[in-house]
């Protein structure tokens, strides 16, 4: 199968782990779900590109647009966390795996978390997890 | 009671289609997008990106009210409750998983930066990478049409929240400049799925008085 969301949930539910069974824990973590693999996933990647193109010296006409964006929904993912610890509530789901890797690569991006001070914690929470720390790297990259 | 607050653009028709679908009860809360109604405060507490469709349901999980946006969140939302249109065996259920991303993330966003650099074109306006964006769409209907090759659903032998998904922006083809006889096996499934009552009545839901 392909589509990293797609994997995301086809492994939780064959693991039975990051992802409720059923009940609004459930329903919660597939909003956000959808929102770290469409919006925050489309949003960044479109930054990522145009960022390469500006620094190519070619035309990248929609960067401020999309940079715009990007804040806007950096500021979504913060204002979530400031009544819960992860994306979909108390507990860490898959949710949370769809967003990271994306916020991980803020500084990339020009994305300040100075002002997200609670999205900033959330990507240090995530990322001192075991788990992440060996995913991150598979495959080992050179860079 | 179910509550859909939509308009019946692409997104909103994914939700709308599926509760024709699926029969479950339900009302419709029109919303005036022309007037941003979807940024107001009582709309962006139910969904913090001020997008519809968005639903709420008084009878949720474990009979708790719960409120879904997310128009693949609300097609999972909905053929869990229902049991209808995503199959609970996992091979048939990965696949219609993995082309419900698919349709969600690339054939969604793709289409929408077409329709809406389409849309500042024709008003006159800068529209940087059209032509770009044309490509990346047709090149995704390349690979629903691809994935049509060995049955007649994107989902596989069943129909399914996957081509529930698709429909809508395929729907709107000829705005996106699409060659549909490029990708045959697509249109075919275009006929199919489009001849479906819950598909007509749900393309009109809310009613549109633009034909669109």
């Amino acid at each position: 199968m392909f589509e990293s969301g797609a994997i995301l949930l086809y492994i939780a539910e064959k693991s039975g782990q990051l992802l409720a069974a059923d009940g609004l824990a459930r329903v919660e973590a597939l909003k956000w779900l959808f929102f770290g693999s469409s919006q925050v996933t489309h949003t960044a990647m479109q930054v990522h590109y145009l960022l390469g193109r500006k620094a190519a010296g070619e035309p990248h006409d929609n960067l401020k647009v999309y940079a715009g964006e990007l804040d806007r929904l950096y500021g979504i993912l913060d204002g979530v966390l400031a009544s819960r610890d992860y994306l979909a509530g108390a507990e860490y789901t898959i949710a949370d795996i769809s967003a990271w890797p994306w916020v991980d690569r803020h500084q990339a991006h020009g994305m300040e978390l100075a002002p997200r001070p609670r999205l900033r914690d959330w990507l240090k929470r995530i990322g001192d997890r075991p788990a992440t720390r060996r995913g991150t790297d598979i495959p080992p990259r050179g860079d | 009671m179910i509550v859909l607050y939509a308009k019946a653009t692409s997104n909103g028709r994914k939700a709308s289609i599926m509760l024709e679908e699926t029969g479950l009860a339900y009302q419709v809360r029109p919303m005036a997008l022309e007037r941003k109604e979807q940024k107001e405060a009582w709309f962006l507490e139910m969904n913090p990106n001020g997008r519809i469709p968005v639903i709420t349901d008084d009878d949720g999980p474990k009979g708790a009210p719960v409120t879904v946006f997310e128009s693949g969140a609300i097609l999972i939302y909905l053929a869990e409750k229902s049991g209808r249109l995503l199959p609970t065996e996992p091979r048939h259920r990965a696949r219609v998983m993995q082309w419900l991303f698919f349709v969600s993330t690339h054939l969604t966003f793709g289409a929408m930066q077409v329709h809406w650099l389409a849309r500042l074109r024709d008003a006159g306006a800068a529209h940087p990478d059209l032509d770009t964006w044309q490509e990346e769409n047709a090149r995704i209907y390349g690979v629903l049409d691809q994935g049509l090759s060995d049955c007649p659903y994107l989902g596989g032998d069943g129909y399914s929240i996957a081509d529930i998904a698709a429909y809508p922006w395929v729907h709107r083809w000829r705005m996106q400049g699409i060659d549909m006889d490029a990708v045959p096996r697509l249109k075919s499934w275009f006929a199919t799925v489009g001849a479906r009552e819950a598909v007509i009545s749900g393309l009109g839901v809310p009613p549109r008085e633009d034909g669109l």
